[in-house]
């Protein structure tokens, strides 16, 4: 294996690719001088900045004794990022309940054992809290159904 | 005198009944949230800010700031009867409150640390208020220049208290500052680093990135570990503190005010440090330094006394500069922003009542903790038998809703989503994310003023040196930079970390 810091390796190659997309979207502002910078004088001053330290970085990284990223925990990763995206989508389709519901219950599946029949009414205990506290507590212009 | 009136004003403020309300709602959620552990009050802080949109500006920092220091206090409660600090805050209370619950001393463990918190709360008020006049009486002299400078000095305060190697906590800083950045500038009206995306012509949102940095992406990481406590087996029977406990916790305690209230209002201070240099300092300098770890009083009187103080105190370069010390602030200044706000010095001049009434209220609310919370620990004690596989998917429900609410935005989930993910991978490459919130905020500030003070100037960089304020703090900052880097300081500062 590589003599490789692969954690600052990482946030190196992160910074790089950030100082560029920093660039990119920047490209076409005005720089403007000193006395009366344009739009893009100070974006681009960071951008620079951000390429330095991340360069910085990725060869101290390079230098560095061989340092291993901890593996991620793909399932919880997976359970929480899935139970926000389906709360999204449901909550724009179907309405507040289904997407408590839903984000319950697929958050729910990060741990094992995964209990279904406890999680959908745990859920649908949430929905309703949910909709007591949010709606008719504090009014908030949420779709239920 | 002044002060009086200005505190006289503050006390009307916070004794209406609804911030009363205000109050004990943040500081009941705060000792829930600090009891849990997998919650901090930073989560809950970002989760309820978009909630506080409709109430008056001071009842809405009554009940944030409530849930702050409220959770010091539940903190200290898990720390003493399950070995598991609530919150960073509390760990060193565990070595020897622990110690003090499995001999049976539990209730006075208990009883010292509420009333070593509601001490240092009471301190700390005064403090606050005594400080806080010059300090914003002083901003008010400030141009574009010295704000510069300023923002600088507490970025780099910042990141000198922080956890991890200091380069990477500049990096995330600056970072911070190019995401801030992003929408539309205001001087030419010209969208920059937009995409094309609508939804973020007024700036990325600052609660979908602290619920998703913080909230989600903790989340994610706590369900990697297993969670497992170990209930002390005895029950808490006599919570009226023993006399000779009382006697060595006294001094203990005045030590941990002083300890706290000092780094508290320091850039980069709040609650973590001030505990951990507090128990230093008791070790150092007690008779019997053995008695430690086996259930020294003072162990949880100083800590304990210490996280409050700084807790409190570290809203005094948010209420009166406008700089946040710790991403907490950061959200506190996100919260009076929402309120259409500019934080700053002028806040204490143009909203006495608001500024005056929210540090009223803190030793309101230290009051209704001590006095409520004792004789409410047994319901606490249970909550802290709630696995946490049951509190998780709630949280994820109330961080949707919270991020979604704040603008009526499906968008904002999404941002959420993202940045969950971006601080989950922040977490496995050891890079903290609190620098990076800090320089978001402060980025359109810190910009704006720059390029006005570049404009006075007529783009000479010198005028940063030449005047004499601005000089003083940027020499400030370099000499903090410059300590980062002494060996010995440095391996200081690892050690204070470690211990």
């Amino acid at each position: 294996m590589l003599r490789v810091d692969f954690k600052d390796f990482a946030f190196g190659t992160f910074l790089i690719a950030l100082a560029l997309i920093a660039f990119g979207a920047t490209g076409s502002l005005a720089i403007g001088t000193a006395a009366d910078m344009g739009p893009g004088f100070v974006p681009r001053a960071l951008a620079w900045m951000i390429l330095g330290f991340g360069v910085t970085f990725l060869i101290t990284g390079l230098a560095k004794a061989r340092a291993p990223i901890p593996a991620p925990a793909w399932r919880p990763l997976a359970a929480i990022l899935a139970s926000i995206a389906l709360f999204a989508v449901l909550f724009a389709k179907l309405g507040l309940i289904a997407a408590c519901v839903g984000a319950v219950v697929v958050a729910g599946a990060a741990t094992s054992p995964v209990r279904w029949l406890q999680l959908v009414a745990f859920g649908v205990v949430m929905a309703a809290f949910s909709a007591l506290l949010f709606v008719k507590g504090l009014g908030l212009p949420f779709r239920l159904w | 005198m002044e002060l009086f009136d200005n505190l006289a004003l503050g006390l009307a403020t916070a004794a209406t009944w609804q911030n009363l309300l205000f109050c004990f709602a943040g500081v009941m959620i705060g000792t829930l949230v600090g009891v849990l552990p997998g919650i901090s009050p930073l989560t809950t802080v970002a989760m309820l800010l978009p909630f506080t949109f409709g109430l008056a500006p001071a009842s809405a920092l009554i009940m944030l700031a409530g849930i702050f220091y409220g959770a010091q206090y539940g903190s200290s409660t898990a720390a003493i009867l399950v070995n598991v600090p609530g919150e960073t805050s509390s760990i060193v209370t565990c070595i020897d409150g622990y110690q003090m619950a499995k001999q049976g001393r539990a209730g006075s463990a208990l009883a010292i640390a509420a009333i070593a918190s509601f001490f240092a709360g009471t301190v700390a008020t005064v403090v606050i208020a005594l400080l806080s006049l010059p300090l914003a009486a002083f901003a008010l002299k400030f141009t574009a220049v010295e704000t510069v400078s300023l923002i600088i000095l507490g970025l780099l305060g910042a990141v000198v208290l922080a956890h991890g190697s200091p380069p990477k906590a500049i990096a995330m800083i600056v970072v911070g500052v190019l995401l801030g950045l992003v929408g539309v500038d205001v001087n030419s009206g010209v969208p920059r680093m937009t995409f094309g995306i609508a939804d973020i012509n007024d700036g990325i949102g600052f609660v979908p990135i602290a619920i998703g940095l913080f909230g989600i992406a903790e989340m994610i990481h706590n369900l990697e570990r297993p969670q497992d406590r170990n209930f002390v087996g005895t029950r808490i029977s006599n919570l009226v503190p023993t006399r000779d406990d009382l006697r060595r916790a006294w001094p203990a305690m005045v030590r941990g005010t002083a300890v706290g209230s000092i780094l508290g209002v320091l850039p980069g201070g709040g609650a973590a440090l001030p505990p951990f240099s507090a128990y230093a300092l008791e070790k150092k300098i007690a008779a019997d330094p053995s008695r430690f770890g086996k259930g020294a009083i003072e162990g949880v009187a100083s800590p304990e006394a210490a996280n409050n103080a700084g807790a409190q105190t570290s809203f005094v370069p948010m209420l009166t500069l406008g700089i946040p010390s710790n991403p907490l602030m950061a959200l506190m200044i996100g919260a009076l922003m929402i309120q259409g706000i500019q934080p700053g010095p002028q806040v204490m001049t143009k909203q006495p009542e608001l500024f005056w009434g929210v540090i009223a209220s803190m030793w309101i609310g230290n009051l209704m903790l001590i006095i409520i919370n004792l004789p409410l620990i047994g319901i606490w004690v249970s909550l802290l038998r709630v696995p946490y596989h049951f509190l998780f998917p709630a949280i994820v429900v109330f961080c949707a809703i919270g991020a979604y609410s704040i603008g009526n935005s499906l968008f904002d989930l999404w941002l959420m989503l993202g940045f969950g993910l971006v601080g989950y991978f922040f977490i496995k490459i050891g890079v903290e994310p609190a620098p990076f919130v800090l320089g978001f905020v402060l980025g359109p500030m810190l910009e704006e003023n720059f390029r006005r003070a570049m404009l006075i100037a007529s783009g000479d960089f010198w005028v940063f040196l030449e005047r004499p304020i601005s000089a003083v703090l940027l020499a400030i900052s370099a000499l903090l930079l410059a300590a980062l880097l002494v060996p010995e300081i440095r391996r200081k500062r690892e050690v204070l970390k470690e211990e």
